[in-house]
């Protein structure tokens, strides 16, 4: 036990002010932004503002602060303790457990990383090659992802969104990609509910779930995302790759909207202060595919935001549209109709996926999107007329049946090269004349076909040697004495 | 303005003593000059305005008494308070003495704060412009918390 | 039907009448004859019957004097036979008595001898269980006693380590807390003992020391 120094020094602050969770300080003298200051009673809090002689500090625990009343400075920054114990653990943006499993770790085998730390420059980053498989055909192939990306996931309530990404999650597993889910201002019952599907799924192996409920204080829901951040360089450091999802950002934005009216900020569009840009930006941007001299690995973000009645054009939707890489938008209308997930893909763009997709998926996959929109557009002419040429009826009938094949059910994983093979097959002869009601019926078949008859299966695994999508479909039109046989 | 706070400064050593010695002030002169006032004045505070000088009285008028305590205020709000944390809960002797000591060592202009921290077991702590030094019996035992665990067991068989 | 004439109708019933009082008188001259001769016939047999019985009679007595005759002779013989094995059943009787009677003696003198050796015997392994059960008993003592101070002083032993396990604990709470006991203490005794004087002093010495630091400008 070394003996304490001389009559040692401590920088301490009296209370001027307090507002809620703001607390205005004087003294301080060589405090910085982002250093814990703790109260006598042992209330924690961080240094927000400094101004000319006084610091703010937003309160992390809740307490009674009276004037006058003494903080001293601790020598700890806003940080969280990472390691690999973190893994399967519920966690609260402080790094203390709340899954009423115990501590985290016996040993103190952990590294205390900043939550404030600056994004990797141009340098530390490469170009994103490797295609991230969500298993999911309407995004690996239409809307594909790429590891590295940050993809909008935007949608009305109840759209499918959080099934969605409980789907992507899960479909992980065996890939080695490690998951964080953020749960920012959520109820305590919906982040038990995911951590209950998660386990169930054998998905809670490779998931960190950083959760703070809305009771907490503002200041801690606050910090959820950028704990999530700081975990996920942790390990994508040690060059793994992660999926970072952040639940979402609307209550993140609303949240600190609170905090910025409460500290006297001036009140910009909408009432978000005039950094709310930043704050998401700053975050989003540590996302991204890493050099191995940065660490390799990388962290797929899928910031998540809720929309009022599909309308994107509001602050938060339209800056996080500027800052990722594009965006999935739900629509609870179709999902009422059936199609799950309920993704509008005439509105849903991905800017960096199709640079991680072989040639054939992407001709296919322009093919699909091609016929859906014709379809879309003739629609509207098929209500009124009542003579329609063969093209338009065979471009109506496939794009009913390539959404009726896009149809998954929640928690399945559909493998990529069947992904492909499936979406070719409305081009090939034998589905002409096929209607929904044959594919309702015969789709798991064919699927089930795709994996274990051996020409079958051979198409689709030799499906990324093709050199144009005519090839593949030409050699589809090969299968078809095999796919009468299955569906009589 | 500085000597305005010269004879208010005297014999008082804490700034809650200055602060309410302005409220007796302002409530005396808006009883004078309105007629009414928010302070029911006690004998001491009665007893010192009438020991006032009378040309520091007349500087007070209608015009000037409101911006005269808004200066007052402002150049009080400005002055750095010495803290002193005693373990003991000190009476208006005991703060005269030390703040004539304080004054006497540093500052004659220097101001008190004085807080109740029993945890100092004796002596006191200081807290000057954000910075505290803890010159306690507490502080010292915690310096030497290792000698003196030594030191007991010498008592142990 | 034509009337058949009166006098043929006579003619025939006359013939008829003539006919059946032939047959009659036939008849009972027969029968006179068959009785004649029964008559006879039983007349015959019982002579017949007669001579029978006075035939069968005389064989009857002859055969009579006969079995008397054997009967007499078969007692004689029997009663000569009886009398031989009535002597014969006598003489054997003597011997075998006189052999059962040898016997018993010997039996007699067999069976105290036999007595006397058993109860020699006995002694002996009276004697012999007493040897041994004294000898176990001790065995069986010297071993309990052994034991029971074996488990004692393990139980002594286990008692010392709890006691010193208790106080190394006690000892170590102590040590962590002395510290913060002690402060109490001075707390509590400091209250009381040191004069508001004694207090102002140490008052006055820290601002002094701070002066010297130069922590106040």
């Amino acid at each position: 036990m070394n003996p304490k120094p001389q009559n040692e020094q401590k920088e301490i602050g009296y209370v001027t002010k307090v507002r809620d969770f703001l607390t205005r300080l004087d003294g301080l003298p060589t405090v910085r932004i982002n250093d814990m200051v703790e109260s006598d009673t042992g209330l924690r809090g961080w240094i927000s503002t400094l101004g000319l002689d006084f610091a703010d500090v937003l309160m992390l625990d809740e307490g009674q602060i009276t004037p006058r009343q003494m903080f001293k400075r601790t020598n700890s920054r806003l940080g969280v303790g990472t390691g690999d114990f973190l893994l399967g653990r519920a966690i609260n943006p402080l790094g203390i457990p709340i899954d009423g499993k115990g501590m985290l770790t016996k040993t103190s085998r952990e590294t205390i990383l900043d939550l404030e730390q600056g994004a990797p420059g141009i340098e530390s980053r490469e170009y994103i090659t490797r295609q991230f498989l969500t298993g999911i055909t309407l995004i690996d192939t239409l809307i594909p992802l790429g590891q590295g990306q940050r993809e909008l996931v935007m949608g009305d309530a109840h759209s499918g969104k959080t099934q969605f990404l409980v789907d992507t999650i899960v479909n992980q597993k065996g890939t080695g990609v490690i998951c964080i889910y953020a749960s920012i201002g959520k109820p305590a019952v919906s982040v038990r509910g995911l951590i209950n599907i998660l386990r169930a799924n054998k998905a809670l192996d490779y998931t960190v779930v950083i959760a703070t409920s809305s009771s907490e204080p503002a200041p801690l829901i606050f910090l959820t995302p950028k704990t999530a951040v700081t975990v996920a360089e942790y390990f994508q450091k040690q060059g793994r790759d992660v999926l970072l999802i952040l639940d979402d950002l609307g209550n993140h934005a609303k949240i600190y909207r609170e905090i910025s009216l409460l500290g006297n900020k001036s009140p910009g569009r909408e009432s978000y202060p005039g950094d709310i840009f930043y704050q998401h930006a700053h975050l989003l941007e540590r996302a991204g595919n890493f050099t191995p001299q940065a660490g390799g690995g990388s962290i797929t973000a899928l910031p998540v935001i809720e929309l009022n009645m599909t309308d994107f054009t509001t602050l938060i939707p339209t800056n996080l549209m500027s800052m990722t890489d594009g965006h999935l938008l739900f629509k609870s209308s179709l999902r009422s109709q059936g199609q799950s997930p309920a993704i509008d893909i005439s509105l849903s763009v991905s800017r960096v996926g199709r640079q991680t997709q072989d040639k054939v998926s992407n001709l296919i996959s322009a093919k699909v999107r091609q016929v859906l929109s014709q379809a879309a557009d003739l629609e509207t002419i098929s209500r009124f007329s009542s003579e329609l040429s063969e093209e338009t009826q065979l471009t109506l009938k496939r794009g009913i049946l390539i959404m009726e094949l896009l149809k998954q059910e929640p928690l399945t994983a559909i493998p990529k090269q069947i992904q492909v093979a499936l979406l070719a097959l409305p081009f090939i002869t034998f589905f002409n004349n096929k209607n929904k009601t044959f594919l309702e019926k015969y789709k798991k078949i064919i699927i089930q076909a795709f994996l274990t008859n051996p020409q079958l299966s051979q198409i689709a695994k030799g499906s990324d040697k093709f050199k144009t999508d005519d090839e593949l479909i030409k050699a589809l039109e090969d299968t078809t004495p095999i796919l009468q046989k299955l569906c009589p | 303005m500085d000597d305005l706070l010269n004879i208010l400064l005297k014999d008082i050593y804490t700034l809650s003593l200055l602060k309410h010695r302005i409220r007796v002030l302002r409530s005396y002169f808006s009883k004078i000059f309105y007629g009414t006032a928010d302070l029911i004045l006690k004998e001491n505070d009665i007893a010192w305005i009438n020991a006032l000088p009378k040309d520091f009285l007349e500087k007070f008028d209608k015009n000037n008494i409101t911006q005269k305590i808004a200066e007052l205020e402002q150049t009080i709000s400005q002055l750095q308070p010495l803290t002193v944390y005693l373990p003991f809960e000190a009476n208006d002797e005991a703060v005269k003495s030390i703040g004539g000591m304080a004054r006497k060592l540093f500052n004659p202009k220097l101001f008190l704060d004085i807080k109740y921290d029993p945890k100092l077991l004796a002596g006191c702590a200081l807290s000057w412009k954000g910075i505290y030094k803890d010159y306690s019996l507490h502080e010292k035992i915690t310096e030497k918390k290792l000698a003196i665990s030594l030191s007991f067991n010498k008592f142990l068989r | 039907m034509p009337i058949l004439p009166a006098n043929f109708v006579i003619f025939i019933i006359g013939a008829i009448a003539v006919i059946t009082i032939l047959l009659y008188l036939r008849e009972y001259f027969l029968r006179k004859k068959i009785l004649h001769e029964q008559q006879i016939i039983s007349q015959q047999t019982r002579q017949k019957s007669v001579q029978l019985l006075g035939a069968a009679e005389q064989a009857e007595t002859q055969l009579l004097s006969s079995n008397i005759y054997f009967a007499q002779k078969l007692e004689s013989e029997f009663r000569a036979k009886l009398d031989k094995m009535l002597q014969n059943s006598q003489a054997t009787i003597d011997t075998q008595t006189n052999a059962l009677t040898k016997f018993l003696s010997n039996l007699q003198t067999k069976s105290v001898e036999s007595e006397e050796m058993q109860r020699k015997t006995i002694e002996q392994t009276i004697n012999q269980m007493f040897a041994n059960l004294e000898q176990r008993l001790s065995d069986f003592l010297t071993s309990t006693e052994q034991k029971t101070t074996q488990s004692i002083e393990l139980e002594l032993k286990g008692a010392r380590n709890l006691i010193e396990s208790y106080k190394a604990q006690q000892l170590k709470l102590i040590d962590e807390n002395i510290i913060a006991m002690m402060e109490q203490t001075l707390n509590i005794v400091l209250a009381k003992k040191l004069t508001l004087k004694d207090q102002l002093e140490l008052v006055y010495e820290a601002l002094e020391k701070a002066k010297v630091d130069k922590f106040v400008v």
